[in-house]
């Protein structure tokens, strides 16, 4: 036994045959692994994730990196007739015109009058749309390790759990990354 | 060593321009015409500074320099932004995005060679 593993270690050590051995006992190899359980690639828990974060009332949202943030000032909104009341308008960028989205007025929060005459739009960029969002204060950028990241979203508002991408908790504060394109289409519907 | 600095605009005009100012201080200028290939050069070539343009096609420069920043090996580069996009809550949001000034078109030659003098 111990002569014709000898011989297969020596068998081996050429690099030709090692790609054999390798074929031969692959499978072998393959269900050890299994059976030991051998540890997957773990993702970082101290890793962090950069946002921009901004508030809505009550409510902290989060908007990757990823996504382009852009923020316009002195911007020209147009109203458009016949839309619902969280339509804040249309606007121009760069030559794009893109839909205004007022936030505040979706989740029914408190309307700070002193603010309304200088309308900031945080301007998200993905792939298949563009979009504003009018904002109050300009967003902050903010670091949230992964394992701040929660999945349980039912303590949170009902209107935007499956609209949620991520959700993230840091003491009292929780910060929600959303889909807004889908959760205003479906505000449409 | 003689300092070098990334230049980024996807303007022909304005990229020569600001070269021609950065070449007469006496520094080596590398160029790029948009925010990936500034990306990719501020990786390999670790600038002393850049000057970078906001709005470009593919990756404008607040992407740009939110990926510069957040890279372990070109995060203490500084960014100057040249742009014309100058509001007040631009320069605001070029802070946030990890720049550490912002220059408006049109510019003078002594605004860019002041930012420079800054920081390198």
């Amino acid at each position: 036994m111990i002569n014709s593993l000898q011989t297969e270690k020596n068998q081996v050590d050429k690099p030709s045959s090692r790609r054999t051995w390798l074929e031969k006992h692959g499978e072998l190899i393959s269900r050890l692994k299994d059976d030991f359980q051998l540890p997957k690639k773990s993702v970082d828990s101290s890793l962090a994730t950069r946002f921009h974060t901004f508030n809505v009332g009550k409510l902290n949202f989060l908007v990757s990196n990823k996504l382009s943030p852009e923020i316009l000032e002195e911007t020209k909104i147009y109203p458009l007739l016949l839309t619902p009341p969280w339509v804040f308008g249309t606007c121009n960028v760069r030559g794009d015109i893109i839909p205004v989205f007022d936030l505040k007025k979706v989740f029914d929060q408190e309307i700070d009058i002193l603010n309304i005459s200088k309308p900031r739009v945080l301007v998200i960029h993905e792939q298949d749309y563009t979009i504003g969002l009018s904002l109050d204060e300009l967003p902050i950028p903010i670091d949230l390790k992964n394992d701040e990241q929660i999945r349980n979203f039912s303590n949170l508002p009902s209107v935007i759990t499956s609209f949620i991408k991520s959700a993230y908790k840091r003491g009292d504060e929780i910060w929600m990354e959303i889909n807004f394109y889908s959760l205003f289409l479906s505000l449409e519907n | 060593m003689v300092n070098k600095i990334l230049v980024v605009d996807d303007s022909k005009s304005d990229l020569e321009n600001l070269k021609s100012i950065v070449l007469k201080e006496g520094y080596q200028v590398i160029t790029a015409t948009n925010g990936e290939e500034a990306v990719i050069k501020a990786k390999k070539i670790l600038p002393d500074l850049i000057l970078m343009d906001i709005i470009m096609d593919d990756k404008d420069g607040f992407e740009a320099c939110r990926e510069i920043v957040s890279d372990k090996t070109t995060k203490n580069i500084p960014i100057i932004f040249v742009t014309g996009k100058c509001e007040k809550v631009d320069r605001v949001w070029a802070e946030l995005q990890g720049g550490k000034g912002l220059v408006g078109k049109p510019y003078t030659p002594e605004q860019i060679v002041s930012q420079i003098n800054r920081y390198v």
